[in-house]
């Protein structure tokens, strides 16, 4: 009889001898904490930093890599992989003194020809276009000097060249290994090497004893992916993971009242706004515009929406970025003002237009709430939720819709970055304009804001914020909040706007 | 019985061919383009036209259907569109976790359904039947995430007894089986319950009884083996179940099996990784079915003398 329910299960039993291999369990060891475990919210699929567009990655990509200059901490830049950056008066050439002592993982040495090439191939890559476009050749002046040569000044680029895209890569190494290899097997500068990576399930990084401005002090760091935001938030609590970014709003209550946590936020360098395409038969109508601006109350959105988390937008730059102003003015509420404008555009019996947003809990609030708001004035809202391929495809892609939210957020913490490709004709659509504003006057004022020095950049921004607001083509809404939550003995944290982590900054007490 | 499994085995690859153009063709009509998906937002049309002709995305639907089967013939089932790994070594790194955790949980589901669902059947109308059926209604009603969530947060949470997330170690398997196992062990249990009671009132038993056989060789050689069909039937029908589950669970226990890669790369548009992993888990689950259906013939001599005919 034992014999049958044995038989009966013995295809199951053997598929799973086929399959168990020993479980090997990692203990942890005593003493002071030398390990780390990043909860990340999903896995990179590459770790080339020219070749993405994913925040995520930029964590790892900044431990394995190293840029020319890093953020000052006053919202300026300095010299981190070099001694020096000097910059000519027309703005045009920027002359780099290189750090003599660098070395990379495979212990040669880093020269300015591996900068020169870095460059070439972050601008061949074509990630970075709207920073790269401006620069018109880079060359190895002597052993130690690159100079970087601008076809026209750029107020952005030595924040640019903080940025991920232009790590700064081995020539040597490049050259010996394909793209494929270079994106699985990175080899830079920096602080951490890559040890091990188990497709979806780990990414190890070993800290580099030889590391040219000291070794950190974390040697190990595992970062896993947690694509669903509870799971991450358990983790975390079950002392599984020791970081994990942005958990769900209405979570932020249990952490911060858990003392085994600590949790940091910041504005992010994002805004969630409402866009319009200007080209749809009804929107073309600035009046129907400037009502839809007029009928959204933005305190109702980040109390019904969004837990309170967030403060009412005025200006299409996120609040860290420069060149954000707080005197900005923004869209005021005023539902009596708006039915009037619908009645002047000859809408006085109402009208109804579509929403569509990708798919996401936060915007389908957010969507509905602004539905609510508009149907006071007599705009009756469908709302239409995509996947975000199809989403891609019917905004970007074809331009084919009316309204849709989204956060957009900026690549580097530079109006420039977020406000040209929203709004400049040369952006138009698939690129970024999917407002499809195409008027001179808008673009000429973008092109006089991106070439502005430091102390003249509010100003340009600011005439370019109220060219927006004066034709209402893109509504603010919110600015939110981007946060970390860590285990509360890590130190060296600190929110950052972007999501973007230094690991090498990080240390245990 | 060789004939039968070889007749078998070729309707499986009928059914893969099928599987394969159907998954293939909703790949293909849903919206969304895989080098728009790679190269993010703000990509210039120039370059998601290049990246598209790299991946071959500008060849017509057939040409990519057939250039597809034509790799898989010669053991080449292509790149990742995302990571340009070979897919076969992805699938393979992952599926080991999948099928371990639906194996446990079938395992786990079998050793307690059949047992429970024997024990309620001979005791009908007992405490134990009582409570094991509300047991049973509840884990077949409950949805898995919130099961699993709440098993995490009590036992991972609350007991520390096992971790809540990952595959360091055997242990993390035991919370992700059990909630994947549930609603297998009700409908497992459930069923068993009936089948029992049928088998019970048969005259055979009453002969057995009058015959002066003891209780449990009554119970388990002459009822369960009858009552056995049907419940094998279900278990091999539930391991497809199990297979398809793993893709919430995994989710929810952050496991790195083929149901986080599959929702990924569903998510990008992975084509070829999506394929493979379908046509990875239709054959898990074919195979299964063909291992019951032998099994049947273990069983029941009368399905076996059938195979011996066709």
């Amino acid at each position: 009889m034992k014999k049958i329910l044995a038989l009966a299960m013995a295809a199951v039993m053997a598929l799973s001898l086929v399959a168990c291999g020993g479980g090997d369990s990692s203990a942890a060891s005593d003493g002071p904490r030398t390990s780390l475990v990043y909860g990340m919210s999903g896995e990179p699929s590459t770790l080339d930093p020219m070749n993405v567009a994913n925040m995520n990655t930029f964590t790892v990509t900044y431990a394995l890599y190293d840029t020319l200059t890093v953020p000052d901490g006053n919202g300026g830049y300095e010299p981190f992989l070099c001694d020096d950056i000097q910059v000519s008066e027309d703005g045009l050439t920027y002359t780099i003194t290189m750090n003599k002592e660098v070395k990379f993982q495979d212990g040669s040495l880093l020269t300015p020809e591996d900068v020169v090439y870095s460059i070439e191939r972050t601008i061949a890559a074509g990630w970075a276009a709207d920073m790269t476009k401006c620069i018109e050749s880079v060359e190895a002046t002597d052993e130690h000097t690159v100079v970087l040569h601008l076809n026209t000044p750029f107020g952005g680029m030595l924040g640019s060249l903080a940025s991920p895209f232009f790590s700064i890569m081995s020539k040597a190494y490049c050259e010996a290994h394909t793209d494929d290899e270079i994106a699985r097997a990175p080899m830079g500068t920096g602080a951490y090497k890559l040890v091990e990576w188990a497709s979806g399930d780990h990414i190890t990084l070993e800290a580099n004893e030889d590391y040219f401005a000291g070794a950190p002090q974390i040697k190990t760091i595992t970062l896993r992916p947690y694509t669903d935001k509870n799971t991450g938030l358990i983790a975390l609590e079950a002392g599984e993971i020791d970081v994990f970014l942005n958990v769900n709003p209405s979570d932020i209550p249990t952490v911060e009242a858990n003392p085994d946590l600590t949790l940091y936020s910041c504005d992010a360098a994002s805004v969630l706004s409402l866009n319009m395409n200007v080209e749809d038969e009804i929107l073309s109508n600035e009046l129907v515009r400037k009502a839809i601006f007029a009928a959204i109350n933005k305190d109702d959105i980040i109390v019904g929406a969004l837990e309170g988390m967030g403060t009412p937008a005025n200006s299409p730059i996120p609040t860290v970025c420069a060149g954000y102003s707080a005197d900005t003015p923004g869209s005021v509420y005023d539902p009596e003002q708006a039915k009037a404008y619908l009645k002047e555009a000859g809408y006085e019996n109402g009208l109804s237009l579509t929403l569509c947003l990708k798919e996401d809990n936060t915007n389908q609030k957010v969507a509905q709430i602004i539905k609510s708001q508009l149907a006071e004035v007599g705009i009756d809202v469908t709302i239409e939720p995509m996947e975000s391929g199809a989403y891609n495809n019917a905004v970007y892609s074809n331009g084919d819709y009316q309204m849709t939210i989204g956060s957009w957020s900026a690549m580097f913490l530079d109006a420039y970055s977020i406000m040209y490709s929203q709004f400049h004709k040369d952006c138009y659509g698939s690129t970024g304009n999917i407002t499809h504003v195409t008027t001179d006057e808008l673009s000429n004022l973008l092109d006089t804001a991106a070439q502005a020095s430091d102390d003249q950049k509010v100003a340009a921004y600011d005439a370019v914020c109220a060219n927006i607001l004066e034709h209402a083509y893109h509504l603010p809404l919110v600015y939110q909040q981007t946060t970390i939550t860590t285990c509360a003995d890590l130190k060296g944290v600190e929110a950052n706007p972007m999501g973007v982590y230094m690991l090498r900054d990080f240390y245990f007490e | 019985m060789t004939k039968y499994i070889l007749k078998r085995l070729a309707m499986m690859v009928l059914v893969v061919l099928g599987i394969s153009f159907i998954v293939f063709t909703i790949m293909s009509l849903t919206p969304g383009n895989a080098a728009q998906m790679i190269l993010g937002q703000s990509a210039s049309p120039e370059q998601v036209a290049k990246l598209e002709a790299e991946l071959g995305l500008d060849q017509p639907f057939f040409a990519r259907f057939f250039g597809f089967w034509k790799g898989v013939l010669q053991g080449d089932f292509g790149k990742s569109y995302q990571t340009k790994l070979p897919v076969f070594d992805e699938i393979l790194a992952r599926f080991p976790t999948t099928l371990k955790l639906s194996t446990f949980a079938m395992l786990i589901a079998t050793l307690i359904g059949v047992p429970v669902g024997v024990i309620s059947a001979v005791r009908q109308y007992s405490i134990v039947d009582g409570v094991s059926m509300v047991i049973a209604m509840l884990f077949a009603s409950v949805p898995s995430f919130v099961m699993g969530l709440l098993l995490q947060l009590e036992f991972a949470l609350n007991l520390r007894w096992l971790p809540a997330t990952g595959v360091a170690s055997w242990q993390s398997y035991i919370l992700p089986a059990f909630t994947l196992s549930a609603s297998t062990m009700a409908t497992l249990t459930r069923m068993t319950r009936s089948t029992m009671l049928e088998a019970i009132r048969q005259d055979y038993i009453r002969t057995a009884r009058a015959k002066g056989a003891t209780e449990s060789s009554v119970v388990l050689r002459h009822a369960l083996r009858n009552a056995l069909l049907p419940i094998v039937t279900v278990i091999g029908v539930d391991f497809g179940y199990l297979l398809g589950g793993t893709v919430i669970i995994e989710s929810v226990f952050s496991l790195p099996g083929l149901g986080t890669l599959m929702i990924t790369s569903i998510r990008m548009k992975d084509t070829p990784v999506v394929m493979a992993a379908v046509m990875f888990v239709t054959i898990a689950y074919s195979l299964v079915n063909l291992a019951v259906d032998i099994i049947y013939a273990f069983i029941d001599p009368r399905v076996k003398s059938q195979y011996a005919k066709g």
